[in-house]
């Protein structure tokens, strides 16, 4: 599904990453945890896209592509998710007419026929109901005013809208209390299947006990220092990123 | 004697008022001569109304409306009752009273007056029919046009008067079209200015409004057309419980100069006002918008408002933004504020994550930008149109 190999990634000539490999296999969940400036949201961003970064070195393929050769709209397409840590407020434009719009751009990509706005209602009543997302919210201008964890719910909507192939959770449980923790790890959990991979990056142990990862990985200093099973992340919180080297 | 139009300043850059939009250059590159119609007494003279008229997407044959075509009325189709309409040959008296001008575009509007118009509302009477007034232009020389427009609400009385600007687009011509608008206790207006003269057009208008007790004027102006224009709105607010609300854009495309310029005369206590305009500036247009809010000593518990916002999509548009404040009371709330910026990066990547192109990304944003303004627009069939028009625009 997703390798990346030897990827360094400066920005503005400071080295953020470097030499970080990973691979992750159909249906596979991984969590990245780390300190704060380890990397873990450069490697989201520049997975999925944003400008800003610049690429050093490194390949990084995903379904057979080569994904730093691909627009972000086109890794999308392709079927690759990022929600975001800090999602944006978007004014003046109705939440509504943004998923729809969205939804019919990754159908158009992957050829398949547009959704009229009977079915795309449909399909999106029955997931924010899954979500508890509120339908008033919807309509609302995109994540305009919203709370942090509602905002993390509209993504985790838009993940669930959009049936990604791979999904990056950046920092999803950050904010969030635990009941809206429980119905985020839900939409995650209801989505996975043999062939769609997640990785997860996360500050803290806890969303992972809702969210059950395959592989857990440690990353200091813009790499991965050491890998495990769930376990590591259990061992990581009682002894802290000090205690394991 | 009889003026020339050479016998008058043209607003320039040396007006202090003018400081952002030179008239004058474009009066110099096309020495517009004032437009008189030739064989008046003709009386064969054709009333069909031009399929460029019938064309236009905000005219609708069932609805009330008035047509100027090349500054001479040419149809009155009114349904409505209760309501008074009137021209005549000596309404050149100007209102000067609470709408002092640093220049002279009301003496050329008088001195080369083509036909006016007197609209009233009867007193008690809600009128819901909209009143559409077309100004067609289409002749071949160029020429200056000057039309004055009186809108008189009566006490308790209710309309929506729409002005709509447009013509063949080959026509070049300066149209200076004035209107004096008097609200009555408890009286309230609809005005919708919508300017999509043709490209090479030169375009000034004022809207000065008199405002009585509980009032209220909802104006929304569209400025698309021209290559300059103009639009200014003057309110004076002579007692209390007004409403005046302005919401305006303007969408300049290439070489296109777009002037707003508003002065809120509050002279009474308690009243409020309230202004949001936005501007959407491409390739090398530009865009001003001179908004002054003066709050006479008397004026307690004044509530204003003002709001300028500039979306520039191109490196070469620029935008002149001057807000002002001039308080003499001190029991007042006024804000003011003006931004100019382009699409902000974060909003197209969060949209391009999602599968976007560019492109569309762009234009859900400057959609978005512009859709609040239309919000509290209560026609809805005039909403639509006019949000048509501007993506049109647009893309």
């Amino acid at each position: 599904m997703l390798k990346i190999k030897d990827l360094h990634v400066n920005v503005e000539d400071k080295k953020i990453l470097q030499g970080f490999n990973l691979e992750i296999n159909p249906g596979e969940t991984h969590a990245i945890m780390g300190p704060n400036g380890s990397g873990k949201s450069t490697l989201a961003n520049v997975l999925s896209g944003k400008e800003g970064y610049e690429i050093k070195k490194g390949k990084v393929t995903f379904l057979k592509k080569d994904l730093l050769d691909l627009e972000p709209e086109d890794r999308a397409g392709e079927g690759l998710f990022l929600a975001f840590q800090y999602p944006v407020e978007i004014p003046g434009v109705s939440g509504m007419n943004f998923l729809r719009t969205t939804i019919n751009a990754i159908r158009k990509y992957k050829k398949q026929k547009e959704l009229d706005g009977v079915n795309f209602l449909k399909i999106l009543r029955e997931k924010a109901k899954f979500i508890k997302m509120d339908e008033n919210l919807i309509k609302r201008s995109v994540n305009t005013g919203f709370s942090g964890g509602e905002k993390k719910r509209s993504e985790i909507l838009q993940m669930t809208l959009l049936e990604p192939k791979l999904a990056i959770l950046d920092e999803t449980d950050s904010g969030l209390d635990i009941d809206a923790l429980k119905t985020v790890a839900n939409g995650v959990n209801n989505l996975k299947n043999d062939n769609r991979s997640f990785l997860v990056i996360t500050h803290y142990q806890r969303l992972l006990n809702y969210i059950v990862p395959d592989k857990v990985h440690i990353m200091s200093k813009g790499k991965i220092v050491k890998s495990g099973d769930k376990n590591l992340a259990i061992e990581l919180e009682k002894k802290g990123y000090e205690g394991i080297k | 004697m009889e003026k020339l139009i050479k016998d008058f300043e043209i607003p320039n850059k040396k007006i202090e008022t003018w400081k952002f939009t030179d008239l004058n250059k474009v009066f110099e590159k096309n020495k517009f001569e004032p437009f008189v119609k030739k064989n008046v007494t003709n009386k064969n003279e054709s009333t069909t109304i031009s399929s460029n008229i019938k064309n236009n997407i905000f005219f609708n044959n069932e609805n009330n409306f008035i047509i100027f075509e090349n500054g001479y009325l040419k149809k009155i189709n009114i349904k409505t009752k209760n309501l008074e309409i009137k021209t005549s040959k000596n309404n050149s008296k100007t209102f000067k009273k609470n709408f002092d001008r640093k220049d002279n575009l009301l003496e050329i509007n008088n001195a080369f007056m083509n036909d006016n118009l007197t609209i009233k509302i009867k007193k008690n009477t809600k009128i819901k029919e909209p009143i559409s007034i077309f100004y067609y232009n289409c002749e071949k020389n160029k020429y200056l046009i000057n039309n004055k427009i009186n809108i008189f609400l009566e006490e308790n009385s209710e309309a929506e008067i729409n002005e709509i600007f447009f013509s063949n687009n080959k026509s070049i011509y300066w149209n200076n079209v004035h209107n004096y608008i008097s609200l009555k206790k408890n009286s309230k207006l609809w005005h919708y200015k919508i300017q999509l003269e043709s490209a090479a057009a030169l375009h000034s208008s004022s809207s000065n409004v008199d405002c009585e007790n509980s009032s209220v004027y909802n104006s929304f102006i569209f400025s698309v057309g021209g290559n300059m224009s103009r639009i200014e709105v003057t309110s004076s607010i002579n007692s209390a419980d007004i409403n005046f609300n302005i919401k305006g854009l303007y969408l300049a495309k290439t070489n296109q100069h777009h002037d707003i310029t508003t002065l809120m005369q509050h002279k009474h206590p308690e009243s409020n006002s309230n202004q949001h305009i936005k501007g959407i500036l491409q390739k090398n247009s530009s865009g001003v918008f001179q908004g002054k809010v003066i709050v006479s000593q008397d004026a307690q518990k004044t509530d204003a408002f003002q709001f300028n916002q500039n979306l520039l999509l191109s490196e070469t548009a620029e935008v002149n933004a001057k807000p002002e404040l001039e308080i003499y009371a001190d029991d007042v709330k006024c804000s003011h504020g003006a931004t100019t910026g382009e699409l902000d990066e974060e909003m197209l990547f969060y949209l391009r994550s999602r599968g976007l192109k560019r492109e569309e990304a762009k234009k859900i944003l400057v959609e978005g930008f512009i859709n609040e303004l239309f919000d509290d627009v209560e026609n809805k069939d005039l909403k639509k149109k006019l949000l048509l028009t501007s993506k049109k625009i647009i893309y």
